[in-house]
């Protein structure tokens, strides 16, 4: 009985995921008066439940990609900048969790598979907390970047993705 | 790097080219959960060189109402000083169904603990082979993941069924210099008494007619039983594509297969000798052996069998290798039957076997899948006429024909045809 319960946190977690999304996106849409996009963000959740009937499909990608879209369009249209973080987290957790809930869905309940599943968990815990954690810290700590700097950084970042590539492949 | 990475890099470029051209760290903020997601991944993914698993297979077969199921179960073994996250995903067999557990699994295996997927398989027939199995180490997001094939080599070969089929005492027109259990029309020694003979120098003592010897003074006569041998018998599958039929899970080759084999199991139990030739998606062949070495042999050759697919050289039997049966043989064909068959039959008999078709009936066996409106009826007297003729013109050739309905038993109608064409001789 153990072993199902925790089994089905997964499941759990996905479902209080996709409210807690919808509800930042509506709510935020609502907030700032943007009525019809508010509509829109619940059609999104909508569509969200759906692709957990074709989770193999493309149609979860979609959603992820539409939801991070929303919050974008949210963010240039008014909406609180946590919130647009908090969503973009949050379709990252349901994108992920459907994608879990798929693999492991099929398997028997055993010991291995629950510490994989906890092991997932975790790490998806760490990536959205920690990341929130520090969006939460960025909009306190305002730091003005010079324009030039900024893309110098960025443009430093991509050529320094070679580098992750090469240590990627070396630990393949 | 797989689709979750692509999708995950896309959006994070996406929204780095967005927070540049509208000027708004906060959208370049939005891409942190991204990237911290990718980076745990990153970081969390094993070194492939310290990697060090081993894989172990062990299937185990029964059999019980005809189906055959194979309990499969693959170990992965971790010998890495860390835990590994595995995909773990074994290979479908074709022809094969899983009926129980799962081909896939996703584990996260201790240092020193074994992970293990196990399955069961469905078929009825096939020879099936596993070299390795697919396992996927990688971080326990699935991002950054080593694809290994791990040796775990296994194969089982599932073979037809076979009904037991008391012996049949056959009196094929030549018997092979074999003791064995057919009276061959020859003096020598056996247990039935043939005939009396004049004695001979070297003829034992003990098989002198004292009786005769005393009513003729001076003379000498003998005693003779007569010999006992072994007959050479070919066996004939005809699994040509054009003669394959199925109505759900039954098939009318299966019907075939399965013949052959109880038949094949019955003769080389009675001590003949036995061939086979296997018409079908590859010709098989057995050449002639005895005992139960032979009949693994051919039960080997049967359970590879499968149809024919796509039109071939040999779907005409004109071109079969027949020469690999002895001559004077005893060839026993099992086919369905087309049209242009006769010319084979006629072939068989010119290099001088003796031959006897056994044609499952593909009519009777399509019945119950068959409209029943009148011009399906039509069809079907149309075909059994022509059916019927052809059948007509081999028996014509001397040739004992069984038409089988597959769903009667085989056995009684096998032995009246052995029984009626004993002693036949041209």
């Amino acid at each position: 009985m153990k072993k199902m319960d925790s089994l089905s946190l997964t499941r759990i977690l996905l479902t209080l995921s996709l409210i807690l999304l919808t509800a930042c996106l509506t709510i935020g849409f609502l907030l700032v008066q943007l009525y019809a996009w508010a509509a829109v963000s619940l059609l999104n959740g909508g569509i969200w439940l759906f692709s957990r009937r074709h989770a193999a499909s493309w149609l979860p990608a979609l959603c992820l990609v539409l939801s991070v879209s929303l919050a974008v369009a949210g963010k240039l249209m008014g909406l609180h900048a946590l919130l647009s973080i908090g969503s973009c987290g949050l379709a990252l957790v349901v994108w992920d969790l459907l994608s879990l809930d798929m693999d492991i869905g099929s398997n028997q309940p055993e010991e291995q598979t629950r510490a994989y599943e906890i092991n997932h968990l975790q790490s998806l815990a760490l990536a959205v907390g920690g990341a929130f954690f520090a969006a939460v810290i960025g909009q306190f700590l305002r730091v003005k970047i010079p324009f030039y700097l900024l893309a110098a950084c960025i443009l430093l970042a991509i050529l320094g993705l070679d580098r992750v590539w090469k240590y990627l492949a070396k630990k393949r | 790097m797989n689709s979750k990475v692509i999708l995950i890099g896309t959006l994070i470029l996406s929204l780095m080219i967005t927070a540049l051209v509208t000027r708004d760290g906060d959208l370049a903020l939005m891409m942190l959960p991204f990237l911290a997601y990718l980076g745990i991944g990153i970081y969390r993914s094993p070194l492939t060189d310290r990697l060090n698993l081993t894989a172990e297979r062990s299937v185990q077969v029964t059999r019980s109402n005809g189906k055959v199921s194979a309990a499969m179960r693959v170990a992965i073994n971790n010998e890495t000083a860390q835990t590994v996250h595995l995909t773990i995903k074994d290979d479908a067999q074709p022809e094969t169904e899983v009926t129980d557990g799962s081909l896939q699994r996703r584990v996260s295996v201790r240092p020193g603990e074994s992970a293990e997927i196990r399955y069961t398989l469905s078929t009825t027939r096939g020879e099936f082979s596993w070299k390795s199995v697919r396992v996927a180490a990688g971080d326990p997001l699935g991002l950054i993941q080593t694809d290994m094939l791990l040796p775990a080599a296994a194969s089982i070969q599932i073979r037809p069924a076979i009904r037991k089929f008391k012996a049949i005492s056959l009196r094929p027109r030549s018997t092979l210099h074999s003791p064995g259990s057919i009276p061959a029309r020859l003096g020598g020694s056996g247990t039935d008494f043939y005939g009396i003979r004049e004695y001979q120098p070297g003829d034992p003592l003990r098989s002198l007619d004292w009786r005769l010897t005393a009513r003729h003074p001076f003379k000498f006569f003998t005693k003779e039983f007569e010999q006992e041998e072994i007959a050479d018998i070919g066996l004939i599958l005809d699994g040509r594509q054009n003669m394959e039929m199925q109505i759900g899970d039954e098939s009318l080759f299966e019907h075939g297969v399965s013949t052959t084999a109880s038949l094949a199991e019955m003769f080389l139990h009675q001590g003949h000798r036995i061939s086979l030739l296997v018409v079908a998606k590859r010709l098989t062949m057995a050449f002639p052996g005895y005992g139960k070495i032979q009949l693994n042999r051919v039960l080997g050759c049967l359970s590879k069998a499968r149809i024919e697919s796509g039109e071939r050289v040999s779907a005409n039997l004109d071109f079969l290798p027949i020469r690999m049966f002895p001559s004077h043989s005893l060839i026993i064909v099992i086919s369905p039957l087309a049209a242009d068959d006769l010319s084979f039959y006629q072939r068989l008999r010119a290099y001088g076997y003796q031959v006897m078709l056994i044609s499952p009936d593909p009519l009777d066996f399509l019945h119950s899948a068959l409209d029943q409106d009148i011009n399906t009826r039509l069809a079907i007297r149309t075909v059994r006429l022509e059916r019927r003729l052809l059948l007509d013109r081999i028996a014509r050739l001397r040739i004992p024909v069984i038409n089988w309905p597959v769903h009667q038993p085989i056995y009684p109608l096998v032995r009246n045809a052995l029984t009626r064409s004993r002693g036949q001789r041209e």
